[in-house]
């Protein structure tokens, strides 16, 4: 109790520096939000002490299964054009195959194209007539395997080594893409990219864009809300500013930590803006409450601050051991949101313990200021009309 | 809003046992509920987003060209335990290869496989349905890569037989034209004979009809009796007279003979014409019927014409075939053939690991881990070589063990979490039983949302594994702000006003508090990226519930527990 007096002492005396340390402290923390990884590869996310893990894990490197792009050709069921393919065996789709897989190819890292083009290895091996090219296929052991059952669609497996880097996979898989646009597309023929990393890839962008569109929709229903319980613009971003604070700090770390942002933590954002926001409001609503009984900023900031700082200090405490106590969950991904949530509630503890008081101050401080100037100017224009 | 509060906080401060005895209720029907609370796996698929292209694809490429998009792997690898041991060292040993070749017996027996591949049924078809027995006839086998070249597509013969085939359909074709060409020129005549036929029989009875006429012999009959009149009155002498009347009456008596002659003839020409007339109908049947079979005629003429196009076509085809041919035998790009090995992919590079793929037909999960507990119980009762590890992977084997971590996570974290909280409340408030009175929130909270997962039907997965231990971290705070506050209210207060400022004080706060955390967990659910959805769904009646406990149960146990230490301390 002593402390958090003393503390509420220091921060009424030095308010104005704590505010400057505290924009200084936030710009440098926040700096590392540009250092924020992706995560985008799942097999991670899965407890890797199981055995089952392992072994997929072992399988997926010795048979080089975890780069594995697959290009899905079919055809348009719905497109009607006379001469466009009705057969995904058509000559026109197997000549477009062998172009690809030679485009595709000249990329310095694809260990290996495979498709039913490689049985034909020059588009002009390609016989016109779509029967001959059945025939061929036929005779060929497990030629039919880059086929579907109804033969209106078909597969291209391009093995790749890409290793770890987010980077070298995005560049890869729009490698390939352009290679799928530059190369002649019969009519009525849908060209597909999948496989790993391609969906790496689109995991990327949908990480980015729900990290930023979860946090604006929480940051804005709760602020909206927080205003409108506080009935006051000011007091509502008051109760909001901890939660800028550790959240900008809580990113921040997480770049300088070196810890990802995966499927696991993309919604971290928002939970820490609602889990937060309690500790605001309980020192918000105390000092409000002291100050309502006429006591001075001093005085209810030295009540107020030891009687919820405990409680919101045991609170934020307990949040985080519950949270750490996800360390000891089999799957990874429940391990990173435990920490990176506690890291998130510690943030916004200490933002509330630490900082808030000194900008309850300076707020009120300002609006004090305000209303004298206001007044001030009132009653300079009433003298001046009196005057006149 | 506020007199509510106080109102209430009035009610629960001179009527806890109410509050009380409302809250065991619900938490008996949550009991009820828990008992169907149910655990599931997850698989990869879970874990990706939906309507995606990339995802939509990936899910086409399994339902399409697998079965139901799910298999297990079997993972024979070899790690041998001992130097200079009988182990086997190589996945191409021959006694792996059988071995492997009973698993993949066995296995192919069991419901639910739609199919299953290994290396000793790529050996089987490469060596006419039969495994090799020495080691080095493994690898050289192995090693043969298929090359998709003319050799191997035999096309030179292809074309042969096709040429035959074709030669074949060509002299079929001249035949059927001459037989074609035979029965048009069969049917025109009997066409024609048949008009010939259908007319004869009218001939026939038109002239029947003419000679039919038997009143001209009558007529004849009475001239002949006018001329016996006229010689009986003419001067001829009697004997002369008698011998004309006896000619007349001869020739009188063949008339009438005639006359009867006729009607029986008459009688019969009807009978004919009848007769006639029914075969003049089936005569014209038998025409109409010609005329199809004229217009059948006709068409297998155009046939034959289709089929000389078809013949021409073929033709044109044989010539590709022969370029095509051309190009294989001769050119230089042409020299480079496509190589197949159909092991490599399931067979490591380093030779220490083999996988049987086994594709699952379509069935539901419980079938599913039947499954997984079958072929566990058919790997362990096989008899393996020494220095062979085998084990399961693949989609449904990991969502099976996922499955069962969850429960052992749960305990773990939710037993850490707890003592952590309790150690840490139990410090913050100096007491025992303050620290316990702090937890009712969340132990109530818990209940309830157990109970509500189990009434749902919700399962809880992996990624909701640690939702009891986050719930606890959460809900804690009410307890922890409604007993705070209710202690420094106690010291200047007595019971009932204590709890009415706790309350009025706290409700606010904590409604706000509660609100921003639902915000929170649905806004995790608003992205594309909805792994967690669920997790936030629990999250959601976690806080919900801990909040209700908090302003329920925490008060009314508060007040009785103040009433007892009053009681006692008298």
């Amino acid at each position: 109790m002593n402390i958090l007096k003393n503390l509420a002492r220091f921060q009424y005396k030095y308010s104005s520096l704590i505010f400057a340390i505290t924009v200084v402290l936030t710009i440098t923390i926040g700096l590392g939000i540009q250092n924020i990884h992706l995560q985008t590869d799942i097999s991670k996310e899965l407890p890797q002490n199981l055995d089952v893990i392992k072994l997929q894990n072992k399988i997926s490197d010795k048979f080089g299964e975890a780069d594995t792009v697959m290009v899905l050709i079919k055809l348009d069921k719905n497109c009607e054009l006379e001469n466009s393919p009705k057969d995904i065996r058509d000559p026109k789709v197997i000549r477009m195959l062998i172009g690809l897989e030679n485009e595709i190819k000249k990329e310095s890292s694809v260990s290996s194209v495979q498709s039913a083009g490689s049985f034909f290895v020059y588009p002009e091996n390609v016989p016109d007539n779509i029967e001959l090219i059945k025939q061929i296929l036929a005779k060929i052991p497990n030629g039919e395997m880059f086929f579907n059952k109804d033969y209106s669609a078909t597969l291209m497996i391009i093995s790749a080594d890409l290793g770890k880097s987010e980077e070298k996979v995005n560049r890869f898989v729009s490698k390939i893409k352009e290679d799928i646009e530059s190369v002649e597309k019969p009519a009525c023929v849908d060209v597909i990219v999948t496989g790993n990393p391609p969906i790496r890839v689109v995991l990327m962008d949908m990480l980015e864009h729900d990290m930023v569109f979860t946090i604006t929709i929480a940051a804005i229903i709760i602020l909206f809300l927080l205003i409108l319980i506080k009935r006051s613009f000011t007091r509502g971003i008051l109760v909001f500013t901890p939660l800028v604070l550790g959240l900008t700090w809580t990113l921040g770390l997480m770049g300088w930590l070196n810890t990802p942002l995966s499927m696991a933590t993309v919604g971290i954002g928002a939970m820490i803006l609602g889990l937060g926001t309690e500790y605001g409001i309980f020192l918000v609503e105390r000092y409000e409450e002291e100050r309502e009984k006429g006591k001075s900023q001093k005085e209810a900031l030295i009540t107020a601050l030891p009687s919820v700082g405990s409680g919101i200090i045991g609170s934020g405490t307990t949040t985080i051991v519950g949270f750490l106590a996800l360390l000891l969950a089999s799957m990874p991904m429940i391990q990173h949101l435990g920490e990176t949530l506690a890291l998130g509630i510690f943030c916004i503890l200490f933002a509330t313990i630490g900082i808030s008081p000194a900008f309850i101050l300076i707020e009120e401080r300002f609006i004090e200021k305000a209303e004298k100037l206001e007044l001030k100017f009132l009653r300079r224009g009433l003298s001046h009309e009196k005057n006149n | 809003m506020k007199k509510i509060i106080e109102r209430y906080a009035e009610f629960v401060a001179k009527k806890p046992q109410i509050v009380l005895g409302v809250v065991i209720v619900f938490t008996l029907i949550s009991f009820v509920g828990m008992s169907f609370v149910k655990t599931e796996g997850m698989s990869y698929r879970d874990m990706l987003p939906e309507d995606v292209e990339e995802i939509n694809a990936i899910n086409y490429i399994a339902d399409e060209f697998g079965t139901s998009g799910e298999s297990i792997m079997i993972v024979a690898e070899i790690n041998p335990k001992y130097a200079n041991s009988n182990e086997v060292r190589d996945i191409r040993d021959p006694e792996v290869i059988e071995y492997l070749d009973i698993l993949e017996q066995k296995i192919r027996k069991m419901q639910g496989v739609a199919s299953i591949t290994g290396v000793p049924d790529i050996m089987k078809g490469m060596n006419s349905g039969h495994l090799l027995k020495t080691k080095s006839k493994i690898i050289e086998l192995m090693n043969k890569e298929i090359v998709i070249n003319q050799s191997s597509l035999d096309l030179s013969e292809t074309l042969s037989q096709f040429s035959k085939g074709l030669e074949g359909i060509e002299e079929g074709m001249a035949t059927e034209e001459q037989i074609v060409k035979g029965i048009t020129y069969g049917l025109n005549g009997s066409s024609v004979a048949l008009n010939q036929i259908q007319y004869a029989p009218s001939s026939i009875a038109e002239g029947m009809n003419q000679e039919q006429d038997s009143s001209k012999i009558t007529q004849t009959i009475s001239l002949v009796n006018q001329i016996e009149n006229l010689v009986q009155q003419s001067n001829a002498t009697q004997s002369e007279k008698m011998e004309i009347v006896g000619y007349l009456e001869g020739l009188k008596q063949g008339l009438n003979t005639m006359i009867a002659q006729t009607t029986e003839a008459q009688e019969g020409m009807q009978q004919l014409s009848i007769s006639l007339n029914g075969m003049s109908n089936a005569l014209e049947n038998i025409s109409s019927g010609l005329e199809e079979m004229k217009n059948t005629s006709l068409l297998l003429e155009n046939l034959t014409s289709n089929l000389k196009e078809a013949v021409s076509g073929m033709s044109s085809s044989l010539d590709e075939i022969s370029k095509y041919l051309e190009l294989y035998e001769g050119g230089e790009k042409n020299e480079k053939p496509v190589k197949l090995n159909q092991f490599k992919y399931y067979v490591s590079d380093d030779y220490t690991t083999s996988i049987i793929r086994i594709n699952l037909a379509e069935m539901n999960e419980e079938k599913k881990e039947d499954f997984i507990d079958e072929l566990k119980h058919i790997i362990s009762e096989t008899e393996k070589p020494a220095g062979l590890d085998v084990g399961l992977t693949g989609s449904p084997v990991v969502s099976k063990e996922l499955k069962n971590q969850v429960k052992p996570t749960m305990q773990k974290t939710s037993m850490f979490s707890l003592i952590g909280i309790f150690i840490v409340v139990c410090l913050l408030f100096l007491s025992l039983r303050y620290g316990i009175i702090s937890l009712l929130a969340i132990g109530f909270g818990i209940i309830w949302v157990y109970g509500v997962l189990g009434l749902s039907g919700m399962s809880i997965s992996s990624t909701m594994s640690g939702g009891i231990s986050m719930i606890m971290g959460i809900g804690i705070d009410f307890g922890i702000q409604v007993v705070n506050r209710f202690k420094q209210e106690r010291k200047k207060h007595k019971i009932e006003k204590a709890m009415k400022i706790t309350l009025s004080n706290v409700f606010i706060p904590m409604l706000i508090t509660t609100l921003a955390a639902l915000i929170g967990f649905r806004a995790m659910s608003l992205g594309q990226l909805t792994l967690l959805a669920d997790l936030g769904n629990m999250m959601s009646f976690g806080v919900l519930f801990c909040f209700i406990a908090a302003i329920t149960v925490i008060p009314s146990v508060l007040v009785i527990n103040e009433r007892l230490k009053i009681k006692n301390n008298l």
